[in-house]
């Protein structure tokens, strides 16, 4: 079964950096454009993943996170947030918020493929 | 030796225009600080773009038919790279936030000689009018401060991010 990846960015070209690298390691990517589009295309799907930017316009990624959180589907679903931001404190909103784990922009491509791989095979 | 004899409204206006001038010297060093942390973001900004440019370039060398020998590593290097595209859009966007917050300073500067000619002139009601701007002027300084202390990009080279699993 092939897995699903969110991926949130409001980069276009972030997300087509996540989506080349996931899809070329199997799994499938559904991309959003911030944190509202990614938790209106997170609900009803079945989402192994997810995969988000913090700063983002209209909601940024601890938002998104704590609703999705909310949200009984996703409660134990595994999110990390991918973002150029790597000061301790942000750190400690994002694993209070419900994050998974936290990548520092820019992301090694295969080191994300192995983080993803830990976390869902 | 002649005695001074300095009334109460005197010493009153005395401390308005010394506030007057601290909050006028506070500001110009603010600008002036201000300023020099958006030259050193600029530097910061030219020297991502240039290493990530000069890496993009050389990986693109190594996956062109016939350049210096194909390299499956490149593609990583691409997707590395471009990812500054990403990371330089959110430090002009900081960039822009501190040159207006300064603007907005400047634009400001005017406030503290209004206030100091009011002052001179004695009117109670002028003068508190004049204190409650720079109070503003005050408040804009601490907002400026707080909003441009810490931008959201702390890369100073080209170089892959951080894994850390909670």
């Amino acid at each position: 079964m092939i897995r699903t990846i969110l991926a949130v960015d409001d980069s276009a070209t972030i997300r087509q950096m996540v989506a080349f690298t996931l899809k070329g390691a199997g799994y499938e990517v559904l991309e959003a454009s911030d944190g509202q589009d990614g938790l209106e295309k997170a609900k009803g799907r079945q989402v192994s993943l997810v995969l988000t930017d913090q700063n983002m316009p209209r909601m940024d990624g601890l938002t998104m996170i704590r609703s999705l959180r909310g949200m009984p589907e996703y409660r134990s679903v595994p999110i990390l947030v991918l973002t150029t931001e790597s000061g301790q404190d942000m750190k400690a909103r994002g694993k209070a918020a419900g994050a998974t784990g936290w990548l520092v922009k820019p992301f090694d491509p295969r080191r994300l493929v192995d983080v993803v791989k830990k976390i869902i095979g | 030796m002649e005695s001074v004899t300095v009334t109460a409204a005197e010493a009153k206006s005395h401390m308005q225009l010394d506030r007057i001038a601290s909050t006028f010297v506070k500001h110009s060093f603010e600008c002036s600080q201000q300023l020099s942390a958006a030259e050193g973001e600029l530097v910061r900004l030219q020297t991502l773009l240039d290493d990530a440019m000069g890496q993009m370039a050389e990986a693109f060398g190594r996956l062109v038919p016939g350049g210096a020998g194909t390299d499956e590593c490149a593609s990583d290097v691409v997707v590395t790279t471009l990812q500054y595209q990403d990371i330089c859009s959110q430090l002009v966007a900081h960039l822009r936030e501190r040159l207006a917050r300064t603007g907005a300073l400047v634009n400001g500067l005017h406030i503290p000689f209004e206030a100091a000619m009011a002052a001179t002139r004695g009117d109670p009601t002028t003068i508190a009018l004049a204190s409650s701007r720079v109070n503003t002027m005050e408040a804009m300084l601490v907002d400026a401060r707080r909003a441009t202390a810490s931008g959201p990009v702390q890369q100073a080279q080209v170089g892959c991010g951080d894994v850390e699993l909670f």
